[in-house]
């Protein structure tokens, strides 16, 4: 090889090298200094904006269009409107659209993603069952984490079929898990529903509800005998299939049965905060059925999608612990306007 | 042969000079899958600290000396991946809390800090001064 050749190499390498090395050397430097930059973004300041304003008209959550998007109940500082959020949701017939929230926003080159959840994740599932003979008994398992982390916390559990309902209590351990059984009588033949609240505090209550059969047939997806919409404290129920029988509110520390006011329901203010499970049980032919819905009604996601592979607008996500009805979420609003807008 | 080994270390300059350009360009081409996280440390320290304020929860924790709770649920309410250390200072500046409030001490590349005063509605209405570190 000649020697021009190895100083050609040698040279190139070399150079290379240093080059890439003050590349990656800049970045680490200047990454601190380039997030403190961005916290004081336009995006984040939008975001406060949302989560601290009423909105116009500041009473929207009870069922009129916003002209003026904000989520605020207007008590205090990042506590948010019950029905306001519950509106946000698709599921619910009020709902607004994300053309509605788009326009009440009144920022034309943004589009926005809302997502809202639970602080901790819980997951009810049945480990087994035995059929004693006139009754069966289920044990049901627990499991609560914070993205992976084992989480323990203290537990309420109700299971509900046809007009009957069972309550319970535990814990979950270090390792995130509890485990509780029930009777229920064979009598009672339907789709049960499984109803679990995890309390790490007064203001931190996370839930899952499970559907399962017991001496029936499998549950059959959400919403296929009927849609439940709460909405100022009243739950409307949409029957497609079959008769209603009996409607329940679940929380931490309370059930009861709902006082039915022509074809809607009256939801109780209760006194602990946290999410309230409202369940419906009913009847098609000799199917008995439950369907249910969480008020305020999360976790949902609404807006537009910000994960597509390549995306060439500056998308930002902004995070923060929120107050709804006494009980803190995560809500995550995601921003996206054309590249190096601002 | 001494010029032409002259030429080539300029060619090779030039060469790096174009994958250095390549490079630095594909650093800005937005990917949509890993959005931009545009907060700061701080700015979600005191967010958590003023909604936990909000519903007079952290308050209450503060008055009863629940060190333990408070601890609880800073875990829960701070991003995963966040370490930090609270400290709660009385009016006249002393330490309060008699054990550390922390996740496993600070960690991270980036640490900042947060200060916020907070009244505890109560009878002798007592102000704490709270001093949120945070690392990342």
């Amino acid at each position: 090889m000649p020697t021009a050749s190895i100083d050609f190499t040698m040279a190139t390498l070399a150079i290379i090298m240093v080059t890439a090395g003050a590349i990656y050397g800049i970045n680490i430097v200047a990454a601190p200094y380039l997030e403190t930059k961005s916290s004081e973004s336009r995006f984040y300041q939008l975001g406060r904006s949302i989560l601290l304003s009423e909105g116009n008209p500041e009473n929207w959550g009870t069922g009129e269009i916003p002209t003026a998007f904000g989520l605020s109940d207007g008590n205090e500082v990042y506590s948010l409107n019950v029905d306001k959020v519950t509106r946000l949701n698709s599921d619910n017939h009020n709902a607004v659209n994300y053309s509605t929230i788009w326009r009440s926003l009144g920022v034309d080159d943004v589009s926005i993603g809302i997502e809202v959840s639970l602080l901790y994740d819980l997951s009810l599932s049945v480990l087994s069952s035995v059929d004693n003979g006139d009754n069966t008994t289920y044990t049901i398992q627990a499991t609560c984490t914070k993205d992976g982390y084992p989480v323990e916390s203290d537990m309420s559990y109700y299971v509900t079929v046809r007009s009957s309902t069972l309550h319970a209590t535990g814990i979950t351990n270090s390792s995130g898990i509890g485990v509780v059984q029930f009777t229920i009588p064979d009598t009672q033949s339907g789709t049960a529903m499984l109803v679990g609240f995890s309390k790490l505090q007064d203001s931190i209550v996370t839930y899952d509800v499970l559907p399962f059969a017991h001496q029936s047939g499998a549950p059959q997806p959400p919403n296929t005998y009927a849609t439940l919409s709460p909405l100022n404290n009243i739950l409307y129920p949409t029957v497609t299939n079959g008769s209603s029988v009996n409607a329940v509110v679940f929380s931490y520390d309370y059930s009861f049965n709902l006082t039915s006011s022509g074809s809607e329901y009256l939801i109780p203010s209760l006194q602990d905060a946290g999410p309230m499970i409202l369940v419906l049980t009913g009847v098609d032919g000799a199917d008995y059925w439950s369907e249910y819905v969480a008020y305020p009604s999360i976790p949902f996601e609404v807006g537009a999608t910000m994960d597509s592979d390549y995306i060439l607008s500056d998308v930002s996500t902004c995070t923060y612990l929120v107050d709804v009805g006494g009980n803190h979420y995560k809500i995550k609003l995601q921003f996206r306007s054309p590249e190096k807008y601002d | 042969m001494t010029r032409r080994g002259a030429v080539h270390i300029l060619d090779a300059f030039l060469a790096s000079l174009i994958i250095a350009t390549a490079l630095l360009y594909s650093f800005q081409v937005p990917l949509g899958d890993i959005p931009t996280e545009t907060q700061g440390l701080s700015a979600t320290g005191y967010q958590v600290i003023l909604s936990l304020d909000g519903n007079s929860s952290l308050g209450t924790l503060l008055l009863s000396e629940d060190w333990n709770s408070i601890e609880e649920l800073l875990n829960i309410a701070l991003p995963s991946g966040v370490s930090y250390n609270l400290t709660v200072l009385d009016e006249n500046g002393f330490i309060v809390n008699t054990h550390p409030i922390s996740n496993g001490g600070l960690k991270g590349q980036n640490i900042e800090s947060v200060e916020y005063l907070l009244a505890v509605e109560s009878g002798g209405c007592p102000i704490y001064r709270l001093r949120l570190q945070m690392g990342r």
